[in-house]
């Protein structure tokens, strides 16, 4: 057990740290999940490429630092705590890079990611249908093969920014004759593609983050399928543990918002109500909590271990932990709650959000009880 | 950075692991309830090196820190041990070494057993050798149990023997004086491990049982309301983990921050462990309400040990002073 930061990883934080308090916006964007916003964001992630900040973790020839799972939390750590910007590119570099980096052939690996990197192209994920949400084996969009690739028809639904994106990646049925979570392949689609309609959604929160997406004999060729055709849903279950797991929500993220609860709670005039100061503690607690929780699974990984199912336990708790910050923030504010005093309100409804996407508590409750725990699944 | 035991440290867990299981079964708790555990599993952990591990090497002891022995006093709790291993070994050990008193080597020898009684402390146990006890003004006094009169208190826990202590400090029995912080740190991280090790027999014994109880023709056990509890139960446990090897890191860096990171280890062990009780009670029903099935022995340790020297809601207070609030 070493709790301390090397001289190297002091400095890399010294770095990100000055470079963000010189280049953060001094008045915060326009929520990314609107046009106007989407479109600022995207400034702001070629702002971070041209410092190679975008992809920290990438190598250096796709626009990254070759930066270790170290570094990629002290980049986060300080990205947060210095208030800077939403990553508007957080489904490609997050969820669709490490797939290609995994599954993805040369000829993939040049064409996209160095222009997800830089933010010009930006990735929606197309996973959910409006029959396939948590049983996602479900999914009925088609894509039949044709003379050079695929001729795609059917629906995805909630894809997040899909309005304001430029691609999509997502999961179609490629063998008929195979059901469930056979016969599925993972394909790359631009959303300007002939026969693409994409409808934006306003969310709870309103903001037009969501988006139906319609495909209608839509032609993708065959170099844009990623990983083994019909092997989709294996190529999908590799990233879903780092999706719940490290890379969507790091610790930095609960340690600055617990810290910004912490300054509401302590700037309010008066004597704290105890119930509210025993809220705001048992928050900052969680987010050390799961802050020492990564610790422990980024050393796990470093030692050649995997994270699995236990990535199913990170998820429930941060995305309960989310809620109760926000909640709590709103207990402070009382009356100025409604008022989205300080963006809490705002906040609180996008929070409500995290137990419901990339996979329900629910779903992730099964999995713990089934996979970690051992339970009869019937 | 490096947040993991060593694999000495595993295999040194792994070893006391056995000798509990093998040593300290559920009718040796049981026994307690009755009449004083003998000495026999106590000597053993002696001669294994655990109860003088954190005393010098000169001293009889391996030299070792709080982080090397809370994995042992995790396997201490998940046994539900009765046998003074906190107040004695995570406490008395490292503390009779700084005071450099000499009954320290036979503490750590495993010749002496010592409760431990911070002056908050209603009640002390009344089952071991020696007291090691603070007065209001944060001295500590070290005397013989029998030099010391105690009327007897019950606890809900009956392996618990426990009373209230009358005493008179001398010059005699002093021992020093800056030791409080220390031994606050090192007695509320000792009692989270443990709690993490009762909260983890009681998920366990419980994804057993239901796994095998079945009604509506089926495993209780696959029922979603079950499982959704016992992963709840998990969840506190795995979260709470880190947090109590953190404090017990944080003692022996000697961390400015030791006290908060102990308390928050105290209380989020101490939130798991209830919920692992009230979720392992819920899932068994009725054969989980008897005293004839072992459960309650594990439940009533959690209640005992959740509010020794501070409860979770005790704990956050002092995290909510460290925050300013
Ligand atoms: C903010 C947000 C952003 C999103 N972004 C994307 C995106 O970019 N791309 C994308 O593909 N999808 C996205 N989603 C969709 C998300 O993945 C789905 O909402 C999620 O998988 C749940 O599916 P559903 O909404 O159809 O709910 P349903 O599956 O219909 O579930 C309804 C309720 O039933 C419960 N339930 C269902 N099955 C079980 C079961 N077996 N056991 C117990 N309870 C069960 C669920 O937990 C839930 O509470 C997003 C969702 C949100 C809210």
């Amino acid at each position: 057990m070493d709790l301390t930061w090397s001289d190297d990883e002091e400095r890399f934080r010294h770095e990100i740290r000055s470079w963000l308090e010189a280049n953060v916006p001094a008045e915060p964007l326009p929520s990314g999940d609107t046009e106007e916003g989407f479109r600022r964001h995207q400034e702001w992630e070629k702002v971070l490429f041209d410092a190679r900040l975008s992809v920290v973790s990438w190598p250096e020839q796709y626009g990254g630092r070759g930066a270790t799972l170290w570094q990629w939390l002290i980049f986060e750590e300080e990205y947060c705590r210095a208030g800077a910007p939403q990553r508007v590119s957080q489904n490609g570099i997050f969820l669709l890079a490490p797939i290609l980096f995994e599954f993805g052939t040369d000829w993939q690996k040049e064409r996209y990611l160095l222009p997800m990197a830089e933010g010009v192209e930006q990735w929606g994920q197309g996973w959910s249908e409006p029959n396939a949400g948590s049983d996602l084996a479900g999914i009925k969009s088609k894509a039949d093969k044709v003379d050079g690739g695929w001729r795609v028809n059917g629906q995805k639904t909630w894809t997040t920014r899909g309005a304001f994106c430029t691609h999509l990646f997502g999961l179609f049925r490629t063998d008929p004759e195979q059901e469930r979570h056979r016969g599925l392949s993972y394909l790359m689609v631009p959303l300007d593609a002939e026969g693409v309609t994409v409808r934006g959604v306003g969310r709870l929160d309103g903001d037009e983050g969501f988006a139906e997406v319609f495909f209608e004999d839509v032609f993708v060729p065959d170099e844009d399928v990623l990983g083994e055709v019909n092997n989709g849903w294996g190529v999908a279950m590799a990233t879903t543990s780092s999706e719940r797991g490290l890379t969507l929500r790091s610790p930095g993220r609960f340690i600055a918002a617990t810290e910004r609860l912490r300054t509401l709670a302590a700037d309010q005039p008066g004597e704290l109500d105890d119930r509210v100061a025993d809220d705001v503690v048992q928050a900052w607690m969680d987010a050390q909590a799961y802050q020492l929780y990564t610790l422990q699974t980024v050393t796990k990984m470093l030692d050649g271990g995997s994270i699995g199912a236990e990535s199913s336990l990170n998820k429930i708790f941060w995305s309960d932990m989310d809620v109760r910050i926000h909640e709590t923030a709103l207990d402070i504010l009382g009356p100025l709650a409604e008022l989205d005093e300080g963006g809490w309100m705002k906040g609180f409804q996008f929070s409500l959000s995290g137990p419901i996407y990339a996979g329900t508590n629910e779903i992730q409750r099964n999995v713990v009880a089934e996979r970690v725990l051992g339970l009869p699944r019937r | 950075m490096r947040f993991a035991m060593t694999e000495d440290q595993q295999l040194f867990t792994a070893a006391v692991r056995e000798l509990l299981a093998d040593q300290c079964p559920p009718d040796r708790v049981r026994a307690a309830w009755d009449a004083p555990a003998d000495r026999s599993l106590w000597e053993q952990l002696a001669q294994m090196g655990v109860i003088g591990m954190l005393a010098p090497e000169v001293a009889g002891g391996m030299g070792m820190g709080a982080l090397d022995l809370h994995p042992l006093l995790i396997e201490a709790g998940r046994v539900a041990m009765t046998e003074p291993i906190v107040d004695t070994a995570a406490v008395a050990v490292p503390l009779l070494a700084v005071a450099g008193h000499d009954a320290g080597a036979r503490v750590a020898s495993g010749e002496q057993t010592v409760a431990l009684g911070f002056h908050t402390d209603p009640v002390v146990r009344t089952d071991t050798d020696l007291l090691l006890l603070e007065t209001a003004e944060g001295a500590w006094h070290l005397l013989t149990s029998d030099s010391v009169e105690t009327t007897v208190e019950e606890s809900v826990d009956g392996a618990r023997r426990l009373g209230r202590a009358t005493w008179t400090p001398s010059a005699d029995s002093l021992i020093g004086t800056a030791l409080s912080t220390d031994a606050r740190s090192r007695a509320i991280v000792g009692v989270a491990a443990q709690l993490l090790g009762l909260a983890r027999h009681l998920l366990d014994e419980t994804v057993a049982y239901v796994a095998v109880r079945e009604q509506f023709g089926k495993p209780v056990g696959s029922q979603q309301a079950i499982k959704h509890k016992l992963a709840d139960v998990l969840l506190a446990i795995e979260f709470a983990s880190p947090m109590v090897a953190r404090a017990a890191y944080s003692i022996d860096q000697v961390d400015a921050d030791v006290a908060v990171h102990a308390a928050m280890a105290k209380a989020c062990a101490g939130d798991a462990a209830k919920l692992a009780v009230r979720h392992a009670l819920q899932c068994h029903g009725a054969i989980a309400y008897t005293v004839e099935y072992d459960l309650h022995m594990w439940m009533k340790r959690v209640w005992a040990l959740d509010a020794q020297w501070g409860d979770a809601r005790h704990h956050r207070r002092t995290i909510r002073t460290h925050l300013n609030l």
